[in-house]
């Protein structure tokens, strides 16, 4: 069986491509960039991956405008079609901005936003935990981590904050839409750190083809890279932050 | 004390505007050209004071690439919208409130009708998630917490 092709979306801006393709195919995938300007071969790939960054340096909004590229076009027409999308960071924001998550509104009509942290508008810098809080099968992407699963991840973002009104707030909680929220390295939950309402980490669409995590867990792939390398021998046997790229991957396989 | 607005914006060719620009057109939204401008909501005792202690605030003007006034007007005017961010649960606003506001102007370099910056407004300028928009017509801005 072949790898499963995977696109990861580069906007002008981004900056966070490289390690994503590189931690896909340690993962099993075939993992290749896609500029803004090659939009047209999009369509051929199985699954999208919107990595971190500044796409088009994050102008009027964090995402408004990628939300709106030609590339997203081809994503939004992948979503429909079941397609396995995961965006990370700033691919997160896009995710949102693109309306494709929660997903509670009609594409390009956003109803919820990863936004300046609070109560410290401050870009946070920090390893962090993030836990699963959906049953895994609930989404395929997250279907080969085990229930609660604990992934560590960076967080790097001045606008990682979780708003919506209260209405959209209580459909996103309802909803099943909270996939990670916040935790210590033990799992127990934690205020988020950059404020997000629910304390939400990542969100899921109802079908649970789309997720849209904040913190980047490609970051946190190997052992060399983690925080606590307390007991961890080989520096570059993957960390837990690999774990939802091989669940990803894994998926993608399958679908 | 009275409430003033604080209008400052580039000299220089505003990347952001153009960006907007073009994503506008590619939205079918028509517009022939965008300014952009920040304004800050501040209460102080008189125009030429605020003005004098804003030009002299280098974190927020720049003389070389900013211009810089005092709007007569609280409102839009025609063409205009005004995008105010929510403020999030439980944080207090600090003493000067930040906006971005937008003109557009129609092909025949009049202030875009209302319809279209409402069309602006609602497909790129504003996520109402977080966001509050204000044109001609069109809402007020949020109060601040207190």
């Amino acid at each position: 069986m072949s790898a499963p092709r995977i696109a990861v979306l580069v906007f002008p801006g981004t900056n966070s491509e490289d390690e994503t393709v590189r931690l896909l195919r340690a993962c099993g995938g075939d993992a290749h960039l896609v500029h803004w300007s090659r939009a047209d071969t999009l369509a051929a790939y199985d699954a999208y991956v919107l990595p971190g960054g500044f796409a088009y340096e994050d102008r009027i909004r964090a995402g408004a405008i990628a939300a709106h590229d030609r590339m997203v076009d081809d994503v939004i027409t992948g979503c429909e079609r079941g397609k396995l999308i995961l965006g990370i960071c700033n691919g997160a924001q896009v995710l949102l901005e693109a309306g494709l998550v929660p997903g509670t509104g009609p594409a390009r009509r956003p109803t919820a936003a990863f936004t300046h942290n609070a109560p410290q508008a401050h870009y946070l810098c920090a390893h962090v935990y993030v836990k699963l809080v959906i049953e895994p099968h609930r989404s395929p992407i997250t279907a080969e981590l085990p229930p609660g699963a604990v992934v560590p991840a960076y967080a790097a973002h001045g606008e990682g904050r979780l708003a919506a009104d209260p209405a959209h707030l209580r459909e996103i909680a309802d909803g099943g839409h909270v996939a990670f929220v916040y935790v210590d390295a033990d799992g127990t939950p934690v205020r988020a750190p950059n404020g997000s309402a629910l304390d939400a980490a990542a969100l899921v669409n109802r079908e649970g083809n789309v997720l849209a995590i904040m913190p980047h867990p490609e970051r946190d792939a190997w052992n060399y890279q983690h925080l606590d390398r307390g007991g961890r021998t080989d520096p570059l046997a993957c960390s837990g932050g690999a774990a939802l790229f091989a669940s990803f991957v894994a998926a993608v396989a399958r679908s | 004390m009275s409430e003033f607005i604080v209008a400052i914006g580039l000299k220089i060719p505003d990347n952001t505007a153009q960006t907007a620009l073009v994503a506008l057109r590619r939205l079918g939204v028509a517009v022939e050209w965008v300014e952009r401008c920040d304004l800050w909501r501040v209460e102080a005792g008189d125009s030429a004071a605020l003005h004098a202690r804003v030009a002299s605030d280098e974190t927020l003007f720049n003389p070389s690439k900013h211009w810089l006034r005092i709007l007569d007007a609280a409102e839009p005017g025609p063409g205009e919208a005004w995008i105010t961010p929510l403020p999030a649960p439980g944080c207090a606003e600090g003493r000067a409130r930040r906006l971005v506001a937008w003109r557009l102007f129609a092909s025949d370099g009049r202030p875009a009708p209302r319809e279209t910056v409402a069309a602006a407004v609602e497909r790129l300028l504003c996520n109402p998630a977080i966001e509050c928009a204000q044109y001609q017509g069109k809402g007020a801005p949020p109060e601040a917490p207190k």
